[in-house]
């Protein structure tokens, strides 16, 4: 129980790192363009976060808790809680230096590279689920790739269905009612399948697609009697500045479900030894843990989230809306499907991905890529070191049990 | 905090906001030409005007060096690195050349100027500088494309201020031709050396609007 009591301070204090740390993927470029001020950026994400954590973060806690070791065949009760424990305080610590040292290590790869550092030196290399790894490690490669491509694909349509058009204004009042309902449509759909847990197609698809349609027709009724100013593609803009609080909301909702299991997931395996007695039996993750998880990234949004917006919002007022939208918009709907296949992927290096995608269509006027590289170091370091941390952690910790 | 990470995406300069910069400077610098000329005509101290010419070439190649260094860099535009390096190449020609006109007129005093050529001369000068303003529109405007996507009628609007300046660097054609005419007239009458440093001069600014209509052109092909 004392193990459970520590994990579970040790998750939540890492859960408001989390929130701390990454609040800027998803509202940097909202509070970058003045679209909502710092203050209620802060209070949408921590809500947000909080529901994302909370209605989806199941999937991917799962996936950390027995995707990446198997429990089957972990014999020891005492094993598993001090393996998981381990990863937990290995990834804690990665993200500890991550955060003074501004280095760009993902949480979402420390944890992976935790739980299967643990598995290896307590089992043997078999005990990691070595399909589900390479499942997950190509998804790291695959995110950031996705959010581009989508970005890219995104800017391109905005670009050709409104900025290229004779009017792009009017073209604006029409076009994007249709992306707001696109997003409502996909958000409703996997609250529907995921959240709601109607399984059958049909329902889910017709309802997100009756929502999706409504929230469209509101938005159309509301940009409807809009006049351009003299200067028509500014008019553009601070259409898509409206648009971008909702892709914002988008990707906090997205990152809740996605992130929430790096500090929970560990914490569900501990739980279920702690709940059975016995390892691999099957457990439900009760929901105040997700919510635990939840409020801790929305806790760090809270406290430490303002100086970090303040930051980033200064920091690339240059963003336009479109742009932003377009990155937001991406980045969210790659994580949110990853977090719906139970994928622990990393919101920064997807949100990098989508920000290259617009920079290679031409949409921003200059992007470093220096970061690429890295994140390729970062891809190439963080599994081994914190695989390696959990598992001299692990040795001290079973000495200790 | 690893807020960085987002922002490092973001460079804090941009080649293109250096290459407006560098260009409001060239255009600050061509509008002082006028007065230079007027001054030198009249026979007034031209010593402070050559002196702040100067100084703006100098920060035009403060800003230069620093967007061959960002370009040397991973920092990425919507446009080829060469693109940009060769415009650059020719906008920063254009500020030394107003420099090499402003020193070049510290030199010597012509003699045997008669009202209706300074008149032709004060034209052409004119003519410089309105080539250098429209390019400098130009560049400016290019935030506006990539604003707007490279959309057509954005561009359509650059490719306004090219004619715009090819009709410039015609009626300097014409001047330059008018002002040699009547050089060539006076070479019984003029000193040898203020004729050869005149003609000099002239062609020095004639070559500057050509220059800055091969810089439009250059910049309107890349833009595409």
């Amino acid at each position: 129980m004392t193990i459970l009591i520590l994990a579970a301070i040790i998750g939540f204090v890492m859960s408001m790192a989390i929130g701390a740390n990454d609040v800027a993927n998803s509202m940097a470029t909202a509070v970058g363009a003045k679209a909502i001020t710092i203050k209620q950026a802060v209070i949408i994400a921590a809500i947000l976060e909080f529901t994302g954590a909370f209605f989806f973060g199941k999937m991917v806690t799962e996936t950390v808790r027995k995707g990446i070791v198997d429990p089957a065949v972990i014999k020891e009760p005492n094993i598993m809680l001090a393996g998981a424990f381990a990863a937990l305080v290995a990834a804690a610590l990665w993200v500890f230096i991550s955060t003074v040292f501004a280095l760009p290590i993902s949480t979402t790869h420390s944890i992976v590279g935790g739980m299967a550092g643990f598995g290896i030196v307590a089992v043997g290399w078999s005990a990691v689920n070595w399909g589900k790894m390479l499942f997950i490690a190509a998804s790291w490669f695959l995110s950031p790739l996705l959010g581009g491509l989508m970005a890219f694909a995104m800017f391109k349509f905005i670009s050709w269905a409104i900025l290229h058009r004779n009017k792009p204004f009017e073209a604006a009042k029409k076009v994007g009612p249709v992306l707001i309902g696109l997003t409502f449509f996909i958000v409703m759909l996997m609250f529907f399948r995921k959240a709601m847990h109607m399984d059958r197609l049909q329902g889910p698809v017709l309802w997100s697609g009756l929502i999706g349609l409504a929230t469209a027709i509101i938005a159309f009724l509301v940009l409807r009697r809009r006049k351009a100013d003299k200067d028509e593609f500014g008019s553009v803009e601070n259409i898509f500045k409206k648009l971008q609080i909702m892709t914002s909301c988008y990707v906090s909702l997205s990152h809740g479900a996605n992130d929430v299991a790096n500090a929970i997931g560990p914490l569900a395996a501990i739980y279920a030894v702690v709940k059975l007695g016995t390892v691999g039996g099957a457990v439900e993750i009760p929901k105040y843990l997700l919510g635990l998880g939840g409020l801790g990234i929305a806790l760090g949004v809270a406290l430490l989230g303002y100086r970090v917006m303040h930051t980033v919002g200064d920091g690339i007022t240059e963003l336009n809306n479109t742009r932003g939208f377009s990155i937001d918009f991406s980045t969210a709907t790659t994580v949110f499907l990853a977090s719906i296949l139970g994928l622990p992927v990393s919101s920064s290096h997807t949100v990098v991905g989508s920000i290259v995608g617009v920079g290679m269509a031409r949409g921003l006027e200059a992007v470093n890529f220096d970061i690429l590289k890295k994140i390729a170091v970062s891809w190439l370091l963080t599994v081994p070191l914190s695989g390696v941390t959990a598992a001299l952690l692990y040795k001290l910790f079973i000495g200790w049990m | 905090m690893k807020s960085s990470f987002f922002l490092k995406m973001f460079p804090k300069e941009s080649p293109i906001q250096s290459l407006i910069e560098h260009a409001a400077l060239l255009e600050k610098a061509a509008n002082l030409l006028p007065g230079l000329m007027r001054d030198y005509f009249d026979g007034k101290s031209i010593e402070e005007t050559v002196r702040t010419i100067s100084d703006l070439e100098s920060q035009a190649d403060e800003i230069k060096f620093k967007i061959r260094k960002m370009l040397s860099s991973t920092v990425r535009t919507p446009f080829a690195v060469k693109d940009i390096l060769d415009y650059l190449h020719l906008q920063d020609s254009l500020i030394d050349s107003v420099e090499d006109i402003a020193k070049k007129l510290c030199l010597n005093k012509v003699e045997g100027l008669d009202d209706h050529v300074k008149g032709l001369t004060l034209e052409l000068v004119d003519q410089v500088k309105d080539s250098i303003d429209f390019l400098e529109d130009m560049m400016r405007e290019v935030k506006s494309v990539i604003s707007s996507s490279f959309a057509e009628k954005v561009l359509e609007k650059e490719g306004r201020g090219v004619i715009k300046i090819e009709d410039i660097e015609f009626n300097v054609d014409k001047l330059s031709i008018d002002i040699g005419k009547w050089l060539y007239s006076k070479k019984h009458e003029m000193n040898p050396v203020d004729l050869i440093f005149f003609r000099e001069t002239v062609r020095i600014m004639v070559k500057m609007t050509d220059t800055a209509e091969n810089t439009a052109e250059l910049m309107h092909a890349f833009l595409k």
